[in-house]
């Protein structure tokens, strides 16, 4: 194998594929990559997966002679990272894979390429295809919400509805519920829905930019397939049925509050600097002259602050909740004000935006902290 | 502060697992009730119910000698999510008097209430209306006892259980401390109160006789805790962050022994013992350590740590058993063992103030929890 490629141009291609790398190695080998270089389609294939998520990533480069290896992909990354912006060449010579840039060389030892799982190829001619941009904004809209608890594995994944006329995105870790609807057509006859894992959404969604908006996706019983650019996921899909978490959406709230985004942002940052490490506990006390806001950690002292640029219909409410939950959702409103819905001190709060999309629509919901 | 005379409140909840089984399945009323392992598998009781006291059962003895002691008691498996709610409810209760407040564990606490929110003078009054608040919200009876010191705060409530409240004011600690057998003195084990009887010491008047010097010469650094104790001294604050970091259990023996059945019924019973605390404080832990101390007061500790926390009983036990029979050396007798877990790993949302949306009841936990714990 011996190929040669612009630096920035291998980085673009392998600067995400390092986050598929497993963590923790329970087989070795899944801490390289495979590398493939093909003569005749003039490109080379960087293959990275953790057992439930490949991602395989092809780009052109100049190929003088086929092969394969598996190198560590951590130190591929490093030593690619660290050359100046120049040509690299890349080269298996008995046994080692030997990367040199101007005058660095490299000469790393390689895994028997064997031991890599095989990854069959895919065709995506009748694939379906997605708005790509679209896409990315539901999962930036909902992945924060999933959770990362593997005893309830439901609840570590995306649910991704499709249907003719719509798309939704829903993920809960029981303390939260976001949701994100969007209005397009889809050639598919009846509706899907499938529960992602986050992992390969994540990636997804970082490798997906303005110049392309086309997203092929193949939905199987088992896993799922997506086709972006250079990249090819296949994603294994959680088993189970998601909950019907809108029976938890408070439909009669009557605490009304409208507040501006980036004020209240602001104000929740600054106070939370004194929250409970323990509890991350932020109070609302809130009536019609305006919203006061205060934290409290025991040994070091409190913080309040008072907004009265508020529009309050409701009855004087107190109520909590963790600080960076709360950010977390105001940060994936995106209009100007935010609208939060709430009942009592233990019941659901509902965030929305109070402006209208004819594409799309989203809600937040949010469990509070006990006060006492 | 410092000056202040102190007053501590000590709550101790009756027979609590048992009590909330009663609750919760009146027909086991007025009967002997043990919370714990089934007698057929080895199983060790947890807490039992008043009727099943009287037939001397007790806490971490075997079910099978329990069954023997007493043919017709009922064995009813943990309902950790149970005592935990109620646990939870009862400290709820506690926050509405003070801030102050040192969870023992999921049954027992301290609390400072010198300074309380309904600045209420009389602590006595405090632990009325705690207990009282106590049964309607939960239906469970607890004990308290009022003093101005952790020390004779937990003696006291200990003193006239169940549904007890007794008040040692400063004037009378002394009376009552005399007065109390050794064995009831907090802190005071099987080998230290034979020690002491061997001395002649009783009592807490006989205690209070015996000089410090003494009583560091036969007991080392303990001695001197004995020595403040008896004399009503104790300056332990009631620590609001007491976050554990490790949770064990150890033994000196009555005699140094070797025999492996002596030494590995202890390892059941400690590992029983300290997977009920992890369960009780919702945590599991990742690292095990085995503590001998040889007759000759050798010590050897040997640590193993393991990937997936655990809080599982035969889990705890059969790494201990290993670390035992890995570190053991031949013929030579033992005065002490010990257990210890660390590297805890909190439950978080069980005891945090998070509230949770309803349809988590539908996705129970996968894992080895309070289901197969006994």
């Amino acid at each position: 194998m011996k190929f040669s490629i612009e630096k920035k141009d291998l980085n673009t291609n392998i600067q995400q594929l390092i986050g598929i790398v497993p963590s923790r190695n329970t087989m070795p080998i899944l801490t390289n990559y495979l590398i493939e270089a093909n003569e005749e389609t003039g490109k080379v294939k960087f293959t990275s997966t953790d057992l439930e998520i490949t991602v395989v990533a092809e780009f052109p480069a100049n190929i003088s002679e086929s092969g394969r290896s598996t190198v560590l992909a951590k130190n591929f990354n490093e030593i690619v990272n660290s050359f100046p912006d120049d040509m690299i060449n890349v080269m298996l010579e008995e046994e080692k894979l030997i990367i040199n840039c101007q005058k660095s060389h490299f000469h790393l030892n390689c895994a028997d390429t064997t031991q890599f799982p095989m990854i069959p190829l895919m065709n995506f001619d009748n694939a379906l295809k997605i708005d790509a941009q679209m896409f990315k904004k539901m999962i930036n809209s909902t992945s924060f919400a999933v959770s990362s608890d593997i005893n309830r594995p439901i609840f570590t994944g995306i649910n991704w509805k499709i249907s003719p006329n719509k798309q939704m995105m829903a993920a809960t870790d029981i303390k939260k519920i976001a949701e994100f609807k969007t209005y397009s057509q889809l050639d598919i006859p009846d509706e899907i829905e499938l529960i992602i894992p986050r992992k390969g959404l994540l990636f997804l969604e970082r490798v997906i930019n303005e110049n392309n908006n086309e997203l092929l996706v193949i939905p199987e019983t088992n896993r799922i397939i997506f086709n972006y650019n250079n990249f090819t996921i296949f994603s294994h899909l959680i088993k189970g049925k998601f909950p019907d978490y809108t029976q938890a959406i408070p439909q009669n709230n009557t605490n009304i509050l409208t507040i501006n985004k980036s004020l209240l942002k602001n104000v929740v940052r600054r106070v939370s600097l004194l929250a409970s490490e323990e509890t991350l506990k932020i109070r609302f006390d809130i009536n019609d002259s305006g919203l006061a806001l205060n934290a409290m950690k025991r040994e070091e002292g409190d913080a309040d602050e008072k907004i009265e640029d508020i529009q309050y219909e409701g009855e004087h409410l107190i109520i909590a909740f963790n600080y960076k939950f709360l950010i977390e959702i105001i940060n994936a409103i995106d209009s100007e004000n935010i609208v939060i819905n709430m009942g009592t001190s233990n019941e659901p709060a509902l965030f929305v935006s109070p402006e209208k999309h004819d594409e799309y629509n989203y809600r937040y919901i949010l469990m509070p902290l006990r006060l006492a | 502060m410092k000056n202040q005379i102190r007053k501590i409140i000590h709550i101790d909840m009756d027979a609590f697992f048992a009590a909330v089984e009663i609750r919760d399945h009146p027909e086991y009323k007025g009967k002997p009730i043990i919370v714990g392992g089934s007698p057929t598998k080895r199983g060790v009781v947890s807490t039992c119910s008043y009727e099943a006291r009287k037939y001397g059962i007790r806490s971490a003895m075997a079910s099978a000698l329990a069954i023997k002691l007493c043919p017709h008691a009922i064995f009813v498996r943990g309902r950790f999510e149970a005592y935990r709610e109620a646990s939870q409810q009862i400290n709820q209760i506690f926050q509405e008097f003070t801030e102050q407040i040192e969870p023992v564990s999921i049954d027992e606490a301290y609390l400072d209430v010198t300074n309380n929110m309904q600045n209420f003078k009389s602590a006595t009054e405090i632990a009325r209306k705690i207990k009282q608040k106590i049964f309607e919200i939960t239906k469970l009876t607890a004990s308290a006892g009022v003093s101005y010191n952790k020390f004779i705060a937990k003696i006291a409530s200990d003193f006239d259980k169940p549904d007890g409240l007794v008040v040692i004011p400063p004037n009378q600690a002394e009376k009552f401390l005399n007065a109390l057998p050794i064995r009831k003195f907090h802190g005071i084990g099987k080998v230290s109160e034979k020690k002491m009887k061997s001395l002649g010491i009783f009592t807490g008047k006989d205690l209070r006789e015996v000089e410090l010097k003494d009583l560091l010469k036969n007991f080392g650094k303990v001695g001197r805790f004995y020595y403040n104790v008896v004399r009503g001294i104790d300056e332990r604050e009631v620590k609001i962050h007491h976050v554990r970091k490790s949770i064990g259990n150890e033994k000196t023996f009555v005699k140094d022994i070797d025999d492996p059945v002596q030494l590995r019924d202890f390892l059941k019973t400690s590992a029983h013992k300290i997977a009920l605390k992890l369960k009780e404080k919702g945590a599991k832990a990742r690292t095990l350590t085995l503590k001998i101390k040889y007759a000759n007061f050798d010590i050897v500790t040997k640590r193993k740590t393991i990937q997936t926390p655990i809080n599982d009983e035969m889990i705890i036990l059969h790494i201990a058993e290993n670390l035992l029979l890995q570190n053991i050396q031949d013929k030579r007798l033992i005065r002490l063992l010990g257990i210890s877990v660390s590297n805890l790993v909190w439950k978080n949302e069980r005891i945090s103030e998070q509230l949770l949306f309803p349809f988590h009841k539908d996705y129970p936990i996968f894992n080895i929890d309070d289901e197969d714990f006994f």
